[in-house]
């Protein structure tokens, strides 16, 4: 399993940086030079501080969920390579594990790009002895972010864009049902009585960090294990009916 | 033969979809060092046989064994020993030759000496060493189709299914990578699995072979054994030439299969087991002006098309 979920990771990385037309790669830059030195610079020297500096940690998984998941399982379809995988030494599992590592590395590797930039433009513009950087509760917090977004994200792009004909197809589905996602989460939120609010920002604030990720954690990973198993489900019936 | 010789053997094998029963009663039996060609015109149930023995479909009834593995419950097992060449080739067209075989290498585990030997082995055998480094994506349709052949050779399997492998290639293409295919046989001593609707290449490539249409098998055995016409003899007609609408005229008829056929002559055999005398009465009937009747000799198309006529409905 583990050589088969390599050489899945090894070839998307590979056909990744030469699948893409030079727009995609021009939008995608930009995007990255938007979001790695023009905001930072723009919000100022205390960036590192912000609490929108975390969102960084959530444009990896944006990014990845708008350019590569619909490829992943519609794109091979499409082209009719995915058959050739099915009939190969390939389990179902290896491919959708395979397929999903991808994804999450290139959330992740967009994330430290960001971060990168992110320190590179604040100590080029506001660098006065001494050098600016997160700390490392940052770090953690932002780890635990892009993680979970990330997977959270591949999953729900995985399941989602299996039951579009063409990428094309899948990425507006992903489009509108992210939006959708985040409209319903957002009204949900609003309609929460203040006191409840109140009270869960009032234990936000004082429960530590380890204590929150060993309730968020196990929760997360149950919700994304039953998901997993679910994404596994889909996959046989798409390559049933190939 | 006992099932040591036998490659695959297919007991009663039937599939139903909805509304279609894809296979019905599917028997056949390959052995093992050998050319199987398995015949039929499009949709007769001929991919779906390929995937039922790669265990990517279950069957309905019946049961299939492939290198001696149950294709319900050992599928894993017999895509991990087999090659195979789907109808599309699954190459990825914006990675080079050697980046689609070196994906391969990795899927089938291979280590990176082996890889780089193995790639290296099969490309200049079928003289594409030198463009290794191409992206395949502007290659020709039969530059391609070699290299999905090699593909599947690369973790030496002891059996390769190819589905149509010359499908849509042009004559010089097909000729080039039949060589290259019986050649590659010769040298790794394995058995083929061939589905096609040309009647050229089994008689080129195949040792045995089976017809099927509408998912049943209609005839299996030796080539040998399938072009010998027992019972109906095939007969060369040589006549002046012949309108469009005689040799339509000679196609509709049942009673008679009409092959080879050109303006001033076709091959053809009695679908009846009427005299000769009652056939050539019935070919003058269709407008004919026949110069001469000989016996020819038996074909495979001969037989394919008789049965394809005989046994449809």
């Amino acid at each position: 399993m583990v050589n088969q979920i390599r050489a899945i990771f090894w070839k998307e990385w590979r056909e990744f940086f030469f699948q893409q037309s030079i727009k995609d790669k021009l939008q995608t830059i930009l995007l990255i030079v938007v979001l790695g030195v023009v905001l930072p610079v723009n919000k100022g020297r205390d960036w590192f501080n912000m609490p929108f500096f975390y969102s960084v940690a959530a444009m990896g998984p944006i990014l990845m969920a708008t350019t590569v998941i619909c490829d992943l399982f519609v794109g091979e379809r499409e082209r009719h390579t995915l058959e050739t995988l099915l009939a190969s030494k390939l389990s179902d599992k290896g491919i959708v594990l395979g397929k999903l590592l991808f994804a999450v590395s290139y959330a992740t590797f967009i994330t430290i790009l960001l971060l990168l930039l992110n320190i590179i433009a604040i100590n080029v513009q506001y660098y006065k002895g001494t050098f600016l950087i997160f700390s490392i509760k940052s770090v953690f917090i932002l780890a635990f972010i892009n993680f979970f977004l990330a997977f959270f994200t591949a999953l729900i792009g995985v399941i989602l864009s299996m039951g579009a004909k063409t990428v094309k197809q899948g990425q507006l589905m992903l489009t509108i049902s992210f939006i959708a996602i985040i409209l319903i989460a957002s009204m949900l939120v609003n309609q929460l009585p203040d006191s409840f609010k109140i009270t869960f920002l009032n234990y936000y604030n004082s429960v530590s960090y380890v204590a929150l990720f060993m309730i968020l954690g196990p929760v997360l990973l149950s919700i994304y294990w039953l998901m997993l198993k679910y994404t596994f489900y889909r996959f046989k019936k798409l390559s049933y009916h190939l | 033969m006992s099932d040591e010789n036998l490659m695959i053997r297919t007991t009663g094998l039937s599939l139903n979809f909805p509304n279609v029963a894809a296979l019905r009663d599917v028997s056949i039996n390959v052995e093992s060092g050998t050319v199987f060609g398995f015949l039929g015109p499009n949709g007769a149930g001929k991919t779906t046989t390929i995937k039922v023995l790669l265990g990517l479909l279950k069957p309905t009834t019946g049961s299939a064994l492939v290198m001696g593995y149950d294709t319900v419950t050992g599928s894993e097992k017999i895509r991990a020993n087999c090659g195979v060449l789907l109808e599309h080739n699954g190459l990825y067209e914006m990675l080079s030759a050697e980046e689609n075989l070196e994906y391969f290498a990795r899927i089938w585990a291979l280590s990176a000496n082996e890889r780089k030997a193995r790639i290296k082995e099969l490309l200049t055998h079928i003289g594409l060493w030198e463009r290794r480094k191409e992206k395949i994506g502007n290659w020709s349709k039969g530059m391609k189709q070699k290299l999905a052949i090699i593909r599947c050779l690369l973790h030496r399997p002891k059996l390769i299914f190819l589905d149509e492998p010359t499908s849509g290639l042009d004559p010089v293409a097909t000729v080039s990578l039949r060589d290259d295919l019986l050649g590659l046989v010769k040298n790794e001593g394995v058995s083929i699995f061939l589905t096609t609707h040309n009647l050229d290449e089994v008689e080129k490539m195949c040792d045995s072979a089976a017809i099927i249409n509408r998912g049943q098998v209609l005839a299996m055995g030796a080539l040998s054994d399938l072009k010998r016409t027992k019972d109906k003899e095939v007969y060369q007609i040589t006549c002046n030439p012949m309108s469009d609408e005689v040799i339509n005229r000679l196609n509709l008829r049942d009673d008679l299969t009409v092959m080879d056929c050109t303006a001033i002559g076709f091959k053809v055999r009695s679908q009846t087991s009427a005299p000769t005398s009652a056939m050539v009465q019935n070919i003058l009937a269709c407008g004919v002006e026949v110069n001469s009747v000989n016996k020819a000799e038996g074909s495979l198309e001969g037989f394919y098309l008789s049965i394809i006529k005989e046994k449809s409905w």
